[in-house]
C-alpha cells in the first residue's frame, strides 16, 4: 500500500487546490430564490461570472454577463434590451436580454480582449455606458444597488418612465 | 600595549557606541521629496485623465489598489457622490479633492524615486514602476496601455518634467480608442 502512497497525494493535489476567496464570494451570494431553479432566469442582478468564471459551482463559464433593468433607481427588469458589446481589437456583437433582464455571453464563443465599451438599446433609445470595463466580468460586480461612492448603481436604460415610454418600440 | 590590551579597548568602544548606533530618530523627524506640481493647473489634467484611463471600479477606482485613483469614472472620495460625471443623471464631476487624493497616491506609491524623477525634470520616467506598467514594460493586468511619445504619455511624462502639456492631456481623452462598427 505505502508503494502507492506518492501517487495518492498526486492525485490529490488539485482537491487541496481551495480558493477562499472565491468561495466567500460564492457564499456571499446565499441561496436560490424560493421557486426559481438554477438556470437562465435565476438570480438576475448577481455578478454571474462569480459561479459562471469557471471556477465554479456554475457549470457553464460565461465572458461577460448581467441584468438590465429598465428604469433608473427602480428594480423592473428589461427583457429584450439589446446589449451591444465591442473589445479592443473591433470584435463586436449584440445579445438580448432574456424574461428576466439577464444577457450572458458563453466563454466557449468569445473571451474578449479588454477594455469592451457596451450600449444598451431599447427601442429609439441607446446608451453607452460612461466608462469601458476594464476587466470586470459581471456587470454587478461594480452596478449594485443602491448608488455609493463605489456603484453607479444598477445599469439601465432610461433615467424616467417617461424617456422609457417615448423610446417604446 | 599588549594584543590582549588592544582587543579590550575596541570591545569596550564598540560596546559604548552600541546605544548610539541602535537608537530611534525622533517621532517628529520628517524627510522631505521633490514633489511633481500638485497644484490644479499642473495635475488636474492629469489626474482627470488618469480617472478616465486607469480609474474604473474594476481597475485602479478601488480602495484595495495600491495606487487609487479617484473621480467622477470611478472611486469617489465622498460617500454622497457616485461614479456619474453628468449632472443630469444625477451626478457630479470629479472635484478638486479628488484630484488631490489621487496626487497623495501617486505621489506616496515610490516617493523616493519620483523625488529622483521630477529632480532631474522628468528624465527617465520609467523608473517610475507606475510609468513602466502603463507602457507595458513591467507586468501589467491592465496591458500596455501607453506608447512612449503619445498623447497619453505626454500628458503624464510632461507633468513629471514640471510643464504639463494640456494639448496632450486633453487628446489623451480620445483613449481607449475602437475601431469603427460597421455603418458607424
Amino acid at each position: 500500500m505505502t508503494k502507492y502512497l506518492p501517487l495518492l497525494l498526486v492525485l490529490a493535489g488539485p482537491a487541496g487546490c481551495i480558493d477562499a476567496t472565491h468561495d466567500k464570494a460564492v457564499d456571499a451570494l446565499g441561496g436560490e430564490a424560493p421557486g426559481v431553479r438554477p438556470g437562465p432566469l435565476h438570480r438576475p442582478g448577481q455578478p454571474c461570472v462569480t459561479c459562471h468564471g469557471g471556477e465554479g459551482p456554475g457549470n457553464s463559464e460565461f465572458s461577460l454577463a448581467g441584468t438590465v433593468y429598465l428604469v433608473s433607481g427602480q428594480a423592473t427588469p428589461a427583457p429584450n434590451v439589446i446589449v451591444q458589446l465591442e473589445d479592443s481589437t473591433g470584435v463586436a456583437g449584440t445579445i438580448p436580454t432574456n424574461d428576466v433582464g439577464t444577457f450572458y455571453v458563453d466563454a466557449n464563443v468569445w473571451r474578449p480582449k479588454y477594455p469592451v465599451q457596451v450600449t444598451v438599446i431599447y427601442g429609439t433609445l441607446d446608451k453607452q455606458m460612461q466608462t469601458v470595463i476594464g476587466r470586470a466580468g459581471s456587470c454587478a460586480d461594480c452596478h449594485t444597488d443602491p448608488p455609493g461612492m463605489l456603484s453607479p448603481g444598477r445599469v439601465y436604460v432610461a433615467l424616467s418612465q417617461m424617456q422609457l415610454k417615448n423610446a417604446k418600440p | 600595549m599588549t594584543a590582549r590590551n588592544l582587543l579590550s579597548l575596541v570591545v569596550l568602544a564598540a560596546l559604548s557606541s552600541a546605544p548610539a548606533a541602535c537608537s530611534t530618530p525622533p517621532s517628529d523627524e520628517r524627510i522631505g521629496i521633490i514633489a511633481p506640481n500638485a497644484s490644479e493647473a499642473a495635475f488636474g489634467p492629469v489626474a482627470d485623465f488618469l480617472d478616465h484611463r486607469c480609474g474604473s471600479l474594476d481597475c485602479h477606482g478601488q480602495p484595495g489598489r495600491n495606487l487609487r485613483i479617484f473621480g467622477c469614472e470611478g472611486m469617489r472620495l465622498l460617500n454622497t457622490d457616485a461614479p456619474i460625471c453628468s449632472r443630469a443623471q444625477g451626478g457630479r464631476p470629479t472635484s478638486p479633492d479628488e484630484h488631490t487624493a489621487t496626487y497623495r497616491s501617486l505621489v506616496g506609491l515610490e516617493p523616493a524615486v519620483m523625488s529622483e524623477v521630477v529632480a532631474n525634470h522628468g528624465r527617465d520616467p520609467e523608473l517610475l514602476t507606475f510609468i513602466r506598467k502603463a507602457r507595458g514594460t513591467e507586468a501589467h493586468k491592465g496591458g500596455a496601455l501607453f506608447v512612449p511619445g503619445d498623447e497619453q504619455d505626454v500628458c503624464v511624462t510632461s507633468w513629471l518634467s514640471g510643464q504639463t502639456n494640456l494639448d496632450a492631456c486633453n487628446g489623451a481623452f480620445s483613449y481607449p480608442t475602437f475601431p469603427p462598427l460597421p455603418g458607424q
